[in-house]
């Protein structure tokens, strides 16, 4: 049972990444992009191919998984970002599978025994699940402050006024095309990472595992969180996973087929959108055009905090 | 001085054209109306101007300085507003979800100085006292009048030297326009911003102009000075309903 908690902890840390990336690109920029599973698959296979192949180390690969999966992105991001709404979703869909076909011919069984991560001679074995919870929650926090950082950025706010309306933030002089694109390499990038992180627990990667059904998954929970908020996109990545190990949890595989996730999920997304389409904890609300800087709004927030104590 | 020269312009939409061969200039410290009909192609002419359409043929500059020559030879529209031009298009195109001050922010995105963008905003708020009174306000709570207003004072944020208004009195009532047009009126005449606008209410239009141009299918039919546009038996009898 704690071997299951455990189990779901790492794999939503690797789709609290993934949900990170995405929530760049629908939450902020709003652009329904559904491949995903592609930059996963990306950053799972640049690791596998560095780590096995050329024997060089995990933490080498992964800025380098994080910017194959960017430069895919941006490839894809140029000619498909000129599409709007639907559009831009279902080429996004074909690309993403085209990503996984690709990976399929270039080697149809994938990468087996691929080594360990080790970080200061200590070796982060499979069965150790504490050491991996630990590695990736630490990279989800980074990419949770970064992200937050840069929302509430001058190219945060760039983005917020492509997703509300392109015309009228072109008109203000802002580059619609860069930002569209900018916010899609970057989530791209994360994706990778979280390929990486995939990659390095599990210690195998096969072209199976990066289907079409990722990317609705990662869609999913942005959703269920709340497109555009950093800390609702990880309570739906958790969300997300302990419903799909929901039956092994309960030791419920008889009754309940693996499939029915699927149905949960589109079910999920449907009940959403009519009910409550800002999901569970809904937008994170800025303030953008805040005269103070980012170190003084951060001391802000702790002498708030401290006359809040003294009260 | 010449600011805006538009040269010999076509512009298509597929196989359709829209504009064909218009040609107008419009001169520093001047306010100039665009009348037409619904279809005339004069919105498209705004879009041409901030690159929101590609031209088929001819040449638009800005104070000299060629702005978008063709399909392939055009600024992108963030580069050509950073030059001094501010776009009021159409239907407002609000940032609906902000608030009325997150809007003004975002008109001075190109500004990098905060304390330009604090006195920008007091200097609308001043202008527009009913934005100050709803600055905290979401923009989809405000009426059509107050929407337009934001419009227009967002576009004013950058400090524009030439603004374009799409149709600013579309959709309100006739006193709610009026009250536009004379704010349009103070901003040419006390911030020395040159007006370019399109609307649909001819008489108020040439009335507060100084020049005006008529479109009719994509071609210029008549140009003059707006009080003689106003006495024009062609113009009364297509626009002003005499």
């Amino acid at each position: 049972m704690l071997n299951f908690f455990q189990l779901i902890l790492i794999y939503s840390g690797v789709y609290a990444m993934m949900a990170i990336g995405q929530n760049c690109i629908t939450g902020y920029t709003g652009m329904l992009s559904l491949c995903h599973a592609g930059f996963f698959c990306i950053g799972s296979y640049a690791t596998a191919i560095m780590c096995k192949t050329m024997g060089l180390s995990f933490w080498l690969s992964l800025p380098v998984a994080a910017i194959a999966a960017g430069i895919i992105g941006f490839l894809i991001g140029v000619p498909t970002l000129r599409l709007k709404g639907d559009y831009l979703c279902i080429a996004t869909l074909g690309l993403g599978e085209i990503i996984r076909n690709v990976a399929t011919n270039i080697n149809p069984v994938g990468y087996n025994s691929i080594p360990r991560v080790t970080l200061f001679g200590y070796q982060f074995a499979s069965r150790n699940k504490l050491a991996f919870i630990v590695l990736i929650w630490v990279f989800v926090l980074i990419f949770y402050l970064l992200f937050q950082r840069l929302a509430h950025s001058r190219i945060g706010r760039a983005m917020t006024a492509v997703r509300e309306d392109e015309v009228a933030a072109a008109s203000n002089g802002i580059n619609v095309t860069a930002y569209k694109i900018i916010s899609f390499v970057l989530g791209a990038a994360v994706g990778g990472v979280a390929g990486c992180f995939q990659t390095a627990y599990t210690l195998t990667v096969q072209p199976a595992s990066y289907t079409f059904m990722v990317s609705v998954m990662v869609l999913c929970t942005v959703v269920l969180g709340g497109m555009g908020n950093g800390k609702a996109v990880i309570l739906g990545a958790f969300i997300i996973q302990f419903i799909s190990y929901f039956p092994q949890l309960t030791g419920l595989t008889n009754v309940i087929p693996a499939q029915a996730k699927q149905i949960i999920f589109g079910l999920i997304l449907v009940v959403m959108m009519i009910w409550r389409p800002q999901g569970l904890l809904g937008r994170d609300k800025f303030r953008y055009g805040d005269p103070r800087t980012f170190s003084e709004r951060v001391s802000d927030t702790f002498r708030r905090k401290g006359k809040g104590g003294a009260v | 001085m010449e600011k805006l020269s538009i040269d010999n312009i076509s512009v298509c939409y597929g196989n359709i054209r829209a504009l064909s061969g218009v040609s107008m200039s419009v001169s520093e410290g001047d306010i100039v109306a665009l009348i037409g009909a619904n279809g005339a192609g004069k919105s498209t002419l705004l879009n041409a101007i901030v690159g929101l359409v590609p031209l088929e043929s001819g040449q638009i500059s800005f104070e000299g300085e060629p702005i978008c020559l063709s399909k392939h030879q055009k600024l992108t529209t963030d580069l050509i507003v950073r030059k001094g031009i501010a776009l009021v298009p159409e239907g407002r195109h609000v940032f609906a979800d902000m608030t009325v001050e997150e809007n003004l922010d975002m008109g001075a995105f190109m500004i990098r100085d905060q304390s330009i963008i604090d006195k920008k905003k007091e200097e609308m708020y001043d202008f527009f006292p009913i934005l100050g009174a709803r600055k905290k306000q979401k923009t989809r709570s405000l009426s059509g009048g107050e929407q337009q207003m934001m419009a227009i004072a967002r576009a004013l944020m950058s400090s524009p030297k030439l603004l374009l208004l799409d149709e600013p009195g579309l959709g309100l009532a006739p006193l709610i326009v009026q009250d536009i047009f004379n704010k349009i009126k103070i901003i040419n005449e006390e911030n020395n911003v040159t007006v370019f606008l399109v609307e649909q209410n001819a008489r108020l239009a040439l009335r507060t102009s100084d020049y005006g141009y008529v479109l009719e299918n994509g071609r210029i039919v008549l140009q003059d000075k707006g009080e003689n546009l106003l006495n024009n038996e062609r113009v009364q009898k297509a626009y002003l309903g005499a």
